[in-house]
C-alpha cells in the first residue's frame, strides 16, 4: 500500500511528544534520500547478501504438501538468515540510516529477542553502543536470546512496568530515545511506531517478497496463490506481502496470536478483536478497553504478544486486501511439532502460527495451487518453553 | 476561550499537577481545592492513561495508583464536577491522545466544556497531528495547550502559529539554554510561556519563574501525593512556591 502524507489509508501518522519531532523529521529526510541513492542501496544489498546470507531459500515442502494433500506448500526460509530470523534485514537498513545521521548508539525493543539479537549483531559489526529493552517476563521465557545479546556486547535492560512484555519494552525504549536522541537511534523492529518507521520496515523487509516472487516464477512459472505470514507488529508479514500488493490474484493472510482462544480474555489478536486507537506513535488497531486504556495481552509467543499492529496492516485489513486470522497456542505448538517431524525444520513459535494456518489453508486449496508460508525465524530459542508447555521437564 | 494572558499578567503562575483518582477521588478533589485556595494560578488535572510514555516513573506510578483505585474517564468527569462545586480555578486536563480519541474528540470537548475546563494538554499530539482535536476543543471554547520542545526557530514558528491559550516548554533544558529557548519562542508568539519543571525546591522554581510566565510541576506534586495523599501537604507546598515567585515581575 502506498504511504501518502505519513499515512496508510486512515492509519499511521506521528503521534509522539514534540521533543521527538525534529528527530523524526531528520530521520524521514535521510530515509527519503536513501531510497533513491544508489550508493545506499548498493551497500544495503551488499550487506544483505554478504553478511546476512541472502537470498534466503524458497523451499518446496514436499512432505507437508503430500501429507496435507491440498495446495503445494513453499516455505520462505528467513530462519536461515544470519542471526536466525528476518529481523536482520530491517536492522541492516536502519543501522545504515543511523550511521548517516551520525548516531553512535542503537537502542531497540524486543519481544522474543530476535530483533534484539539482530540489533546487537549489527551494533557489534558497526562498532556502535547498543541497549536492548526487553520485558521482564520475556527475559525469563527467552533466556537464551538474552545471553546471546550480552555475548554480542549489548546491554539488556529488563522492563518491569506493566506486564513486562513487548509493549512495555517499546515504552521504555521511547523514553530512552526522548532523552538521548542526540547520539541515539531507536531501531524499531516491527512495522509499528510513528512515520517513517512503518514505511522503513516495509521497505527493508520487502526483500523477502521481492525474492520469493522471482523464486516462485522461476520454480513454477506463475505467481503464488496465497502468502501466509505470522503477525505480531507485522514486520515479516509486511515484508512477505510487499511485492504482491498489486497482484490481486495473490491472497494475503496474516496469522495473529489467538492465545487461549479469540473468545477468551487471553490473546493478542489485534486485528481480529481490536478497535481503532492512537498509541506508540501511530493510529492503528489496538486491543483496548472502552476508555482507550491499552489492554493486557497473552500469547505463548513473546514475539506476537503485542496489543497493537502496524498501521499498514490495519489499512490492508480495512481495504480487504489482506485477511487476518487467529491461531491459538495449541495450534501453534502442534504446528511447531508438525513441521519438525515432517520437514526437519525447527521453526520459531511465532512462525509456527503461520505454519498452523498454512495447514488449514492448504487443505481447502487445489493441488495445482501454491502457498508461500514465511518461516520468519528458527525455533531453537523456543525449545525449552515448548517442552514446558508439553509438561516435559528439561534443564535449560 | 480563557484569557490566560490576564492570569499570568501580574505574577508568575504556579501550576500544580494532580492525577485524577490518585489514590482516590476524595484526595483529588480536596487537593485541587486546597491548591486553588493556596494561590495556584491554574491546576492541571491528569486523566490517567495506561501507558504514559512521555512521563517519568513518578507520574507513571501515580497513574497506576489511580487505576488501582478504579479510575475511569467517566469518574474523572465526576471528580471535575465535584471540584467545580468548590472552586472556579482554571482547570487544564492532561491526557494522552487515545483517551479523547476513543471518547470522540467532539464528545470529549463538549463534556469538558460543560464543567468549564479551560484547556487540554496532550503530550503525544504534536503540531502535525493536532488540527482535528484543536478544532473540536475550540468549538467548545477550550484551548489545546501547545507543547514547545527543543527545536530550530523554523519549527518553533510553525508549532506556535496555530497555538492558543498558553505555551508549555517541555522538556525544560537547563540554563542558559532555557532562556535562549524562551527568547526564541517569545520572538514567534505573544502567548504566555509556562515551563514544565523537573525541579522541586522553591529556589529552583524561583529561578525558572524569572524567565517564564508560569511554572508547572508534575513529579513534585505527584510525589507528595504518593508520600502523604493529603490535601494540606500539597496546599502548603503550593503556598511555598507561590511565595517564592511572588516577588517576580
Amino acid at each position: 500500500m502506498q504511504e501518502v502524507d505519513n499515512r496508510f489509508g486512515e492509519f499511521g501518522g506521528q503521534f509522539v511528544p514534540e521533543a521527538l519531532m525534529p528527530e523524526l523529521i531528520r530521520l524521514n529526510n535521510v530515509f527519503q534520500e536513501a531510497k533513491t541513492d544508489p550508493a545506499f542501496q548498493a551497500e544495503f544489498h551488499r550487506l544483505l547478501n554478504e553478511y546476512a546470507g541472502r537470498p534466503s531459500l524458497l523451499y518446496f515442502a514436499e512432505n507437508m504438501t503430500k501429507d496435507i494433500g491440498g495446495a503445494q506448500i513453499y516455505l520462505k526460509r528467513e530462519d536461515l538468515n544470519h542471526t536466525g530470523a528476518h529481523k536482520i534485514n530491517n536492522v541492516i537498513g536502519q543501522a545504515l540510516l543511523a550511521r548517516r545521521l551520525g548516531k553512535t548508539r542503537l537502542i531497540a525493543e524486543t519481544g522474543a529477542g530476535q530483533h534484539g539479537v539482530a540489533t546487537a549483531t549489527i551494533a557489534a559489526y558497526f562498532g556502535m553502543k547498543c541497549a536492548v529493552y526487553m520485558g521482564k517476563e520475556d527475559t525469563e521465557r527467552q533466556k537464551l536470546n538474552v545471553f546471546r545479546m550480552q555475548l554480542l556486547g549489548a546491554e539488556v535492560i529488563p522492563v518491569t512496568d506493566g506486564q513486562g512484555l513487548l509493549k512495555d519494552a517499546v515504552n521504555a525504549a521511547l523514553a530512552d530515545w526522548a532523552v538521548n536522541a542526540q547520539d541515539t537511534f531507536y531501531l524499531i523492529g516491527s512495522a509499528v511506531g510513528p512515520a517513517p518507521y512503518p514505511a522503513m520496515v516495509h521497505d527493508f523487509q520487502s526483500v523477502i517478497s521481492t525474492e520469493s516472487r522471482e523464486q516462485m516464477l522461476a520454480a513454477t512459472g506463475k505467481l503464488p496463490d496465497a502468502i501466509v505470514a505470522c503477525c505480531g507488529g507485522g514486520s515479516n508479514a509486511i515484508g512477505s506481502f510487499a511485492a504482491y500488493l498489486n497482484d490481486p490474484t495473490v491472497k494475503l493472510y496474516g496469522a495473529e496470536a489467538a492465545g487461549e482462544g479469540l473468545n477468551t480474555m487471553h490473546h493478542a489478536a489485534t486485528l481480529s478483536k481490536g478497535s481503532t486507537g492512537i498509541f506508540h506513535g501511530m493510529k492503528s488497531k489496538f486491543l483496548q478497553d472502552q476508555d482507550g486504556q491499552i489492554a493486557k495481552v497473552y500469547s505463548i509467543s513473546a514475539g506476537l504478544d503485542y496489543p497493537g499492529i502496524g498501521p499498514e496492516h490495519a489499512a490492508l485489513q480495512a481495504s480487504g486486501r489482506a485477511t487476518y486470522v487467529g491461531i491459538t497456542d495449541e495450534e501453534a505448538v502442534s504446528a511447531f511439532e508438525y513441521i519438525a517431524k515432517q520437514e526437519g525444520i525447527i521453526a520459531a513459535i511465532e512462525s509456527s502460527h503461520a505454519i498452523a494456518y498454512t495447514r488449514k489453508l492448504a487443505k481447502q486449496m487445489r493441488p495445482d495451487q501454491t502457498i508461500i508460508c514465511t518461516v520468519s525465524g528458527r525455533g531453537d530459542k523456543d525449545v525449552a518453553s515448548i517442552a514446558k508447555y508439553r509438561g516435559v521437564d528439561i534443564d535449560d | 476561550m480563557t484569557n490566560f494572558s490576564a492570569i499570568f499578567k501580574h505574577q508568575t503562575g504556579v501550576i500544580p499537577f494532580i492525577i485524577a483518582g490518585d489514590p482516590d477521588a476524595d484526595t483529588t478533589v480536596a487537593s485541587v481545592v486546597a491548591e486553588a485556595e493556596a494561590g495556584a494560578a491554574i491546576v492541571e488535572l491528569g486523566v490517567p492513561f495506561s501507558d504514559p510514555v512521555a512521563d517519568g516513573p513518578v507520574v507513571k506510578a501515580g497513574n497506576q495508583r489511580a487505576f488501582a483505585g478504579g479510575i475511569t474517564v467517566a469518574k474523572v468527569f465526576d471528580i471535575i464536577a465535584r471540584i467545580r462545586l468548590q472552586t472556579q480555578v482554571p482547570l487544564v486536563l492532561v491526557t494522552y491522545t487515545n483517551v479523547p480519541f476513543v471518547y470522540g474528540y467532539a464528545a470529549f470537548a463538549k463534556k469538558a466544556a460543560s464543567f468549564g475546563v479551560a484547556g487540554v494538554v496532550v503530550p503525544d499530539l504534536p503540531h502535525e497531528e493536532a488540527a482535528d482535536f484543536r478544532a473540536a476543543l475550540a468549538d467548545e471554547g477550550i484551548d489545546l495547550i501547545t507543547i514547545v520542545g527543543p527545536a530550530d526557530p523554523e519549527r518553533i514558528k510553525a508549532v506556535v502559529a496555530p497555538a492558543t491559550g498558553f505555551l508549555t516548554v517541555f522538556p525544560a533544558p537547563p540554563e542558559p539554554v532555557l532562556s535562549q529557548e524562551i527568547a526564541a519562542i517569545r520572538a514567534a508568539s505573544d502567548l504566555p510561556i509556562v515551563v514544565n519543571a523537573e525541579v522541586t525546591q522553591p529556589q529552583a522554581v524561583e529561578a525558572i519563574a524569572k524567565v517564564a510566565d508560569g511554572v508547572q510541576l508534575n513529579a513534585a506534586f505527584v510525589q507528595l501525593i504518593a508520600d502523604h495523599a493529603d490535601a494540606k501537604t500539597v496546599a502548603d507546598y503550593t503556598k511555598r512556591l507561590v511565595s517564592a515567585v511572588t516577588t517576580i515581575k
